[in-house]
């Protein structure tokens, strides 16, 4: 059903989407005798209303594009120990793999280790890649090493979480995320409800928005009601414990939505635990939300399928070292996963499928 | 105060025995240890030079330099610190707080006055921290976990949750800027650790801490005035982690108020890597310098040779270890 609607939502757009990608088309002739050296990249992806190009229709806008030279691309993840990041990885090298080029993947130890990240991602623009695929910590926490990129002319690409001043920015507007998940409560309890939220990290930029999201979906929704709303730093026994208190103070709520799946979990195990009939939304679609979709253990996550934000990245890095020119915000999708459709998305494993949008 | 001179910090020092011929050894055998860290240093240097050629570049050692200088600043506070006996996990999180009230100060006053308010309202986190181990008696461990949290707290309240922007550029370049290719940071880290190691070894002060440290019954029956002194050692801590909280935020352009997370454990990590033992009354300021230099050698070493982030936890972890371990070995040897 859902890929119908994309199918649709696609036809819709290509007329827009020729119109935009006639000068784009113009360039990638124009790039492909390696002359991508002299090719000056912006830095605004993180501006606000910068052109837009949905992730699954880069191929079909842009066209088929080939690595003219060995490029070696840098990429600096916020932490592999989620999941999450994990899938972003996979991804980036499965598209070094389909293009033949070289990833480096480095990562932080933790997803606040600030100034870690910082000294990994100098070290790395000390080898001068031939771009860089960047997601920081914060929104300030690799501005040295990012102007270091920009001082050597290459493209920077973005990916996910934290938006910072790069040529292109891969990762799913968050807002959405929270909206998503909102509309999902709405369209269940069609009479109104009462509704929670557990929330991720203060001052993350993606607990940030998705908090932004999910309370603006819920004004819109009209007959939900927001009951309450908890942090849960991003943490399932802490999650747990605060999906115990909203239950315990609020025993008619129907529905509760966490900023993360790893949250998510928490607040199931706490729904199971107290018997009663709520609904859990997360947010990422990670293996175990992906087995909880499908057990009953959850409504629904809402993913931006990480696998190809990595996958995007890279191949946007390509694209943009071939002289393409690449819209600033290549969107990775809201994309509700529930037990209707989840097999659509995830293999048996709880894996993205990697021959989605091929 | 002016009663007790150089002889009660000595007869109060459990260096077994007392006496100078034991102190000369002990400082003979500290020399042997600085020199020791430098030889790792330049090994580490070395070797992943040969590895990696690109590692030698100037720009990549000042870089590593960058990297150590707000870690080895926050260890020299730390060492203050644990000479007393003490310990301050509240560092981290000053380092947050801070930068964001400098990044704040930094849009209302000029570079320089919000560098030092900056400084001050670190030195204020430490005197909060002082005044609640010496006044209530409850031990350092605890009051700080608590003000970690209570300052790391401060810092999203202050900044509202977000980041800070829009610093002056004026600011930046107060801080990140550079004179004669030597980064500001940098060049304040080589001055705080030559003035540190200076106090800890010539002055009153630096002698009382170590006495404080060493037994600090003894010291006060000594006369010294050990609640004073051990509040300033977190003062000095505090205030070192602010100026910390105002190179980072000039650094990034931008004042994060979760920053700070990961330098505690790294900067306790380089101060006894140095040499300074967590149980007080002995430790050494050129040591957590050489640390801090140790762990950012490593940690960009590591990554310059694609080694992932989990295994150079590891090997942090085990050049701690390590570094003691032979520290052990030698002072075994000696005796």
């Amino acid at each position: 059903m859902n890929r119908q609607t994309r199918r649709i939502l696609v036809a819709a757009g290509l007329p827009l989407l020729l119109a935009t990608g006639c000068s784009s088309a113009a360039e990638v002739s124009g790039g492909s005798d390696g002359s991508s050296d002299d090719a000056a990249y912006s830095y605004t992806s993180d501006q606000d209303g910068v052109e837009q190009l949905p992730g699954e229709e880069m191929a079909s806008e842009l066209g088929d594009v080939e690595a003219s030279e060995d490029y070696r691309v840098g990429v600096i993840l916020k932490a592999l120990t989620n999941q999450y990041w994990q899938g972003i990885e996979k991804g980036a090298e499965a598209a070094a793999e389909h293009y033949g080029i070289e990833v480096t993947v480095q990562s932080a130890s933790s997803e606040s280790a600030q100034t870690e990240q910082l000294t990994i991602a100098q070290t790395m623009t000390g080898q001068n890649y031939d771009a860089y695929v960047v997601a920081p910590e914060s929104t300030s926490n690799l501005t040295p090493a990012l102007r270091a990129m920009q001082s050597q002319g290459a493209p920077v690409v973005n990916v996910d979480d934290a938006r910072v001043p790069a040529t292109v920015y891969v990762g799913p507007d968050h807002e959405s995320n929270g909206i998503q998940a909102a509309e999902e409560f709405a369209a269940l309890y069609p009479d109104g409800a009462k509704v929670a939220q557990v929330e991720g990290q203060a001052g993350s930029s993606a607990a940030i928005l998705r908090i932004k999201g999910y309370q603006e979906g819920v004004e819109q929704t009209g007959n939900l009601d927001l009951v309450a709303s908890v942090p849960g730093d991003w943490d399932p026994d802490k999650a747990f414990s605060a999906a115990q208190q909203i239950i315990q103070q609020h025993p008619d709520v129907k529905g509760i939505y966490a900023n993360n799946d790893t949250m998510a979990i928490g607040v199931a195990k706490a729904v199971s635990a107290s018997g009663k009939d709520i609904a859990v939304v997360g947010t990422d679609g990670v293996p175990e939300a992906v087995a909880g979709v499908r057990n009953g253990a959850m409504t629904a996550t809402v993913s931006p399928l990480p696998y190809w934000e990595g996958y995007w990245a890279v191949e946007a890095a390509v694209r943009l070292l071939e002289g393409q020119d690449v819209a600033p915000w290549v969107v990775a999708p809201a994309q509700l996963i529930t037990a209707d459709n989840v097999d659509e998305f995830y293999d048996a494993d709880g894996q993205v499928l990697t021959d989605l949008f091929e | 105060m002016s009663q007790s001179t150089l002889t009660p910090p000595e007869s109060a020092t459990p260096t077994s025995g007392g006496g100078t011929s034991v102190d000369l050894r002990g400082l003979a055998g500290r020399a042997a240890r600085q020199g020791g860290l430098i030889v790792v240093i330049i090994a580490l240097v070395a070797g992943f030079g040969i590895a990696r050629p690109f590692f030698l570049d100037p720009t990549n050692l000042m870089n590593v330099l960058l990297q150590a200088a707000v870690v080895g600043i926050l260890a020299l506070g730390q060492t203050y610190v644990l000479l007393t006996g003490g310990i301050d996990l509240s560092i981290g999180s000053t380092v947050a707080v801070t930068a964001v009230s400098a990044g704040l100060f930094a849009q209302q006053v000029p570079a320089p006055l919000a560098i030092l308010l900056a400084i001050g309202v670190g030195a204020l986190c430490g005197l909060a921290n002082g005044l609640l181990i010496t006044v209530t008696g409850i031990t350092p461990f605890i009051v700080t976990l608590g003000t970690m949290s209570i300052y790391a707290g401060l810092a999203l309240i202050i900044a509202g949750g977000q980041a800070v922007y829009g610093i002056p550029v004026a600011f930046e370049n107060a801080l990140a800027g550079g004179v004669a290719g030597i980064p500001i940071p940098v060049f304040l880290f080589v001055v705080l650790t030559v003035v540190s190691a200076l106090v800890l070894k010539y002055t009153i002060f630096g002698e009382y801490l170590i006495a404080i440290g060493g037994n600090s019954e003894v010291a006060r029956l000594a006369g010294i005035r050990v609640g004073q002194h051990t509040a300033t050692a977190y003062v000095v801590a505090g205030a070192a982690a602010g100026l910390c909280g105002a190179i980072l935020t000039a650094r990034l352009g931008a004042a994060d108020p979760t920053l700070g997370a990961d330098l505690l454990l790294t900067a306790i990590a380089a101060t006894v890597m140095g040499g300074t033992k967590l149980a007080g009354g002995q430790g050494s300021m050129a040591g957590a310098a050489f640390g801090a230099i140790i762990i950012a050698t490593l940690t960009a070493g590591l990554t310059s040779l694609n080694v992932q982030a989990f295994y150079q936890q590891v090997a942090v972890g085990a050049a701690i270890i390590l570094a003691l371990l032979v520290d052990q070995v030698a002072r075994s040897r000696k005796a």
